[in-house]
């Protein structure tokens, strides 16, 4: 392929990145920073220990979500064993689930000692981000010959020996890479900071808010948002020199080897860590004070229509799927054009400028960016696709590559001497090839947009709400019927979600 | 450190690949064992290394019966057919792995490496990736790492399959000389005859 | 020369991309649609607007922005290029920041106000024998010790109402106040969802007071499941000398459409027919006295007589300072 058209390929992802992001941020700092606010913001109450609590929960959860990952990742790797398939799922579809849901489901599993502690954001933070650290290390692992691991035997390795000097070592690159993907979803967090955390416990995303909000001091927060991107996006750039490991399914090849007994003791502690917060809501969801209850899910379902309850369920779920589908429809062409043939750097860092900006900020940029004809978006129907779009990319383009790096090169070749053209052969050869990574990118990307509440929420929504949304609206009503209906709500949400990222996942190898 | 193979019975998958075999290799000594392929050659080395659990028999080594112990604990160096070198590591850190799972400081690992690498004549790539090596190097660097720890018994399946002909009658007469030097007490598994008179002071056929 | 199926993939994107964009994008001046602009939580029942559409062919569409902070964020930054045409929701905390920013052409209106004050789950304080604190001076006392569960002021509306309410009723002493709440070992929590669903007694909590909304009562009826028997008293009731006066503004945006039109929605807005959706959908009272409270608000919501007020402009100046020193006695 010569220079331009790669280079082309990769031109509509830096679009994407660039009307819904990088433009508007630019717009909203020529605009409302006032210069003196760059320096005068940050010595401002609440500021630096925002962002110092950031930083030291940011790697303290990445930290902690390595350490425990790594186990089941392990075992998920190595072993065979009967309910494989739905580990696997359960242990990586937090990801993509709504903040709120799980918020909710974990204050319904913890006990209440640990609600608005440290404690209840760590364990929620590696609830949700475990799914990386099986989805970065597990193929990577899952590749690793067991010869390899047996001549370490040989050699007096034990099995904590053969786990430090060698399986490490050969994860390396993988771990990196997934620590720092981490380490932005956790120093960004928002919605799992305010409902497990309390008062007095602040990310910068939430300091960002209550500036923008409840201050009216949009300059401090754009100078605030703005540091806060280039930030992650400088030191997500230095990190992942090392392009190891990238994003997708391990697979189910087939592995004979049966559990042994400390395995079989992390897979059942990874069951229940994960089924626990799940089954609390579900149990939330029918049960009102001392009695079991329909309610809840009849009104989800608009079986039942409750006076003054107006929110519209099924019409909320409808918008969600609508959009998820177009945020799709968006997202993997357009990350997979970008991985196709270009496979630079500084591309991944562009991509991650929307996921690592503060809602707030990206919502109030976009607002002033797009307000004059003949670019006047920000009422557009696409708008809200496109900013889900633009999140999902990199996990989208980080699945891809995976995938990409599989391909025999000799096929390739083996296709041109036969004299096929370079789309040709990408149709023919590469195409079929990338159907797992195809199937990964569009499952991520649809439960992406499927549980996004920060954007969505402050972005001006003239159609139905969003589910995430109506959930939101739910819990900020006093009553039975809105608490149960918001569990149910919460509780088919998941389940949404989960079951598309597993079938679509499933149905990903040949 | 005597090796000694008891009525040692193993199955798998309902198919019998070892019934009631026994063997005893003397101290020092290099025995070979000959049969064709899926005769169960590569399943008694992992058996003997402790990979695989066998279902009756036992395995005895300096008399002292390792049937149950866990690989790592064995002392028993094997050296695959497919070398299975550690690619994250260079040529020397290969070698000195076995010591280095031993806790030997690093003075004695130096000396010891240098002593292998010298004996199997890959001294200057001491400091070399092992993804660059030739299929000859790479099992000479595997050789050099089984026997760095000094392992009581050591293990070979099937050292010189593969190898192009030049390659494989002077790989196979150096392999000679290093068991002998070393007195190690060897286990080598091959289909080739020749190659076992080569190398091997005893041959056992397996059925 | 040679199209890759990346290369039409992605003029194909981008075309699509700045089609969809341009094709959706905002409709030109049509006199025959409004947009409301209002807070996520507003939800008038299926067909509110039929009358308004009736009268005048004018269809409304409704437009939500966030929380009422958000919303009011975002009308600042956008004033004389307004979202919308109408916005429903600014609250008397946010009124004068709103009018800073010339959000609005002409002065806002009054649609509707609610109080917020200290509610109590009557089981659970018959459990404990207490009686029921009536004002702010009764929270202090030693009998309800760690019993009390209120918002972050600096985050949730209910909270800073609550903060307000203290503000008023104590003035330059207020701090003082706060010290001594403090120590008789009040909760603060985020949000009016944490505080009312994880720490109300009600609802499984420890904390049978709760800062929450004088509609409160009515909803706990209204959607008590299984449905409570026809003359049960609310579960819960409200301290009546502990509230603060929330009322709500809707206005003409300055730069909308037709500001003609608007106006005949803001006629609408306040008029009998929409008012009296109000109290059961959104659990507030509605500004206009012609209409006629529903039976729920009348048997279970308080008469709240003399809640606290503070003027806007106040809030506006002094909001920043009082969070500040709030918080240093309250989180730090």
């Amino acid at each position: 392929m010569s220079k331009f058209w790669t280079r082309l390929a990769s031109a509509p992802a830096l679009v994407v990145v660039a009307v819904s992001t990088a433009i508007p941020l630019v717009a909203i700092s020529v605009q409302h920073i006032a210069s003196v606010d760059i320096f005068a913001v940050w010595q401002r109450p609440g500021v630096a220990e925002a962002l110092f609590f950031s930083l030291w929960q940011g790697v303290l959860s990445t930290v902690l979500t390595l350490a425990f990952g790594l186990f089941p990742t392990w075992v998920l790797a190595r072993y065979q064993f009967t309910g494989r398939s739905i580990l696997v799922a359960l242990v990586t579809v937090p990801f993509v689930l709504p903040t709120i849901a799980v918020g909710a489901a974990f204050l319904a599993v913890l006990p209440t000692s640990l609600h608005r502690t440290i404690w209840a954001i760590l364990l929620a933070h590696i609830f949700f981000n475990i799914s990386v650290v099986v989805r970065t290390v597990g193929p990577l692992w899952r590749s690793v010959d067991q010869g390899l691991i047996e001549s370490a035997q040989t050699l007096g390795a034990s099995p904590a020996q053969v786990y430090r000097h060698l399986l490490l070592p050969i994860a390396r690159p993988a771990i990196i890479s997934a620590g720092s993907l981490i380490f932005v979803m956790c120093f960004t967090s928002y919605g799992i900071i305010r409902i497990l955390g309390g008062p007095g416990l602040a990310t910068l995303d939430i300091e960002i808010y209550r500036r923008a909000v409840q201050l009216g001091d949009i300059s401090g927060a754009t100078v605030l948002g703005i540091t806060q991107t280039l930030c992650i996006a400088g030191a997500f750039a230095w990190w992942s020199r090392s392009q190891g490991a990238q994003f997708s399914k391990i697979g189910d090849r087939n592995s004979a080897r049966a559990l042994s007994r400390s395995s079989r003791i992390i897979v059942f502690l990874t069951a229940t860590a994960f089924t626990a917060p799940l089954g609390a809501l579900i149990f939330s969801s029918l049960h009102t004070r001392d009695a079991w209850s329909l309610t809840g899910w009849k009104v989800v379902f608009g079986l039942q229509d409750i006076r003054g309850l107006d929110i519209d369920l099924p019409s909320s779920l409808a918008t969600s799927l609508l959009y998820a589908l177009a945020a799709t429809a968006i997202a993997v062409p357009v990350g997979m054009a970008a991985t196709a043939f270009a496979r630079r750097h500084w591309i991944h860092t562009a991509v991650l400028l929307p996921l690592s900006t503060s809602p707030v900020v990206l919502g109030l940029a976009i607002l002033i960016t797009y307000d004059r004809a003949p670019f006047d978006f920000r009422s557009s129907r696409l708008l809200i696709p496109l900013v889900h779009a633009a999140i999902a990319l990199p996990f989208v383009m980080r699945a891809t590559i995976a995938m990409g790096n599989v391909i025999p090169p000799d096929l390739r070749h083996a296709a041109e001497t036969l004299g096929a053209s370079p789309w040709r052969r990408w149709l023919n050869i590469d195409l079929p090839l990338l159907r797992p990574a195809v199937a990964t990118g569009v499952a991520f990307s649809l439960a992406m947009s499927l549980g996004e509440f920060g954007a969505t929420s402050f972005l001006t929504r003239r159609h139905s709400s969003t589910l995430p949304i109506s959930i939101a609206n739910l819990f900020s009503r006093a009553g039975d019927i809105p608490r149960s209906t918001g569990m149910a709500a919460a509780t088919l949400l998941i389940f949404v979600t989960g079951l598309l990222v597993i079938s679509i996942d499933r149905r990903s190898y040949s | 450190m005597s090796l000694s193979i008891r009525h040692l019975s193993f199955s798998y998958n309902e198919r019998e690949l070892l019934n009631n075999f026994s063997l005893e290799v003397a101290s020092g000594q290099t025995m070979a064992i000959v049969g064709p392929s899926g005769s169960g050659k590569s399943t008694l080395l992992r058996l003997t290394a402790g990979l695989l659990v066998a279902s009756q028999g036992e395995i005895l080594i300096n008399g002292i019966n390792v049937s149950t112990t866990p690989t790592h604990l064995r002392s028993v160096g094997l050296v695959f057919q497919d070398n299975q070198l550690f690619t994250h590591l260079n040529v020397f850190n290969n070698v000195a792995f076995g010591l280095k799972m031993a806790h030997q400081s690093r003075s004695v690992i130096a000396a010891r490496c240098e002593e292998l690498l010298d004996l199997v004549g890959l001294t200057e790539f001491s400091q070399q990736s092992v993804s660059t090596l030739s299929g000859g190097q790479a099992k000479r660097v595997a050789l050099a790492r089984a026997l760095a720890p000094k392992p009581q018994v050591l293990l070979l399946d099937e050292p010189l399959t593969g190898l192009d002909d030049e390659l494989h009658d002077r790989l196979a007469t150096d392999l000679r000389q290093i068991l002998q030097s070393s007195k190690t007490t060897a286990l080598l598994v091959t289909h080739d005859l020749a190659e076992a008179h080569t190398i091997a002071d005893a041959i056992t056929h397996i059925p | 020369m040679k199209y890759s199926l990346a290369h039409k993939t992605s003029r194909l994107v981008i075309a699509l991309t700045f089609v969809g964009l341009t094709a959706c994008g905002s409709d030109s001046p049509k006199t025959q649609e409004l947009t409301l602009l209002a807070y996520e939580s507003f939800t008038p029942p299926a067909g509110a607007f039929d009358a308004f559409t009736a009268q005048t062919g004018i269809k409304v569409t409704i437009a939500l922005s966030g929380d009422a902070g958000e919303m009011v964020a975002k009308a600042s930054l956008t004033a004389g290029n307004p979202e919308g045409d109408v916005m429903w929701g600014v609250d008397n905390t946010f009124n004068s920041r709103a009018t800073d920013s010339e959000v609005f052409d002409g002065e806002p209106v009054a649609v509707d106000y609610g109080d917020v004050c200290v509610n109590y789950d009557i089981a659970a304080l018959a459990e404990r024998g207490i009686d029921a604190p009536e004002t702010l001076d009764d929270l202090l006392s030693s009998q309800y010790a760690s019993m009390l569960v209120i918002e972050n002021a600096a985050t949730s509306s209910p909270g800073l109402a609550f903060l307000l309410a203290t503000i008023a009723a104590f003035g330059d002493d207020w701090p003082n106040y706060w010290e001594k709440l403090i120590d008789n070992d009040v909760l603060i929590v985020d949000s009016w969802s944490d505080a009312y669903y994880t720490s109300f007694t009600r609802y499984g909590g420890d904390r049978p007071l709760v800062v929450s909304y004088a509609t409160s009562p009515p909803a706990e009826v209204i959607f008590a499941d299984p449905p409570m028997a026809q003359d049960a008293p609310a579960p819960t009731g409200v301290a009546t000398e502990t509230c603060f006066r929330q009322t709500e503004y809707a206005g003409i945006l300055r730069g909308a459409n037709d500001p003609a039109e608007s106006q005949l929605l803001i006629d609408y807005l306040i008029s009998k027919d929409f008012q009296t959706l109000l109290p059961e959908s959104l659990f507030v009272y509605p500004i206009n006295a012609d209409v006629e409270l529903p039976e729920s608000f009348i048997k279970y919501a308080p008469q709240i007589s003399q809640p606290f007020t503070l003027p806007s402009k106040d809030i506006a100046t002094n909001r920043e300072v009082w969070l500040e020193q709030w918080s240093d006695i309250a989180l730090r």
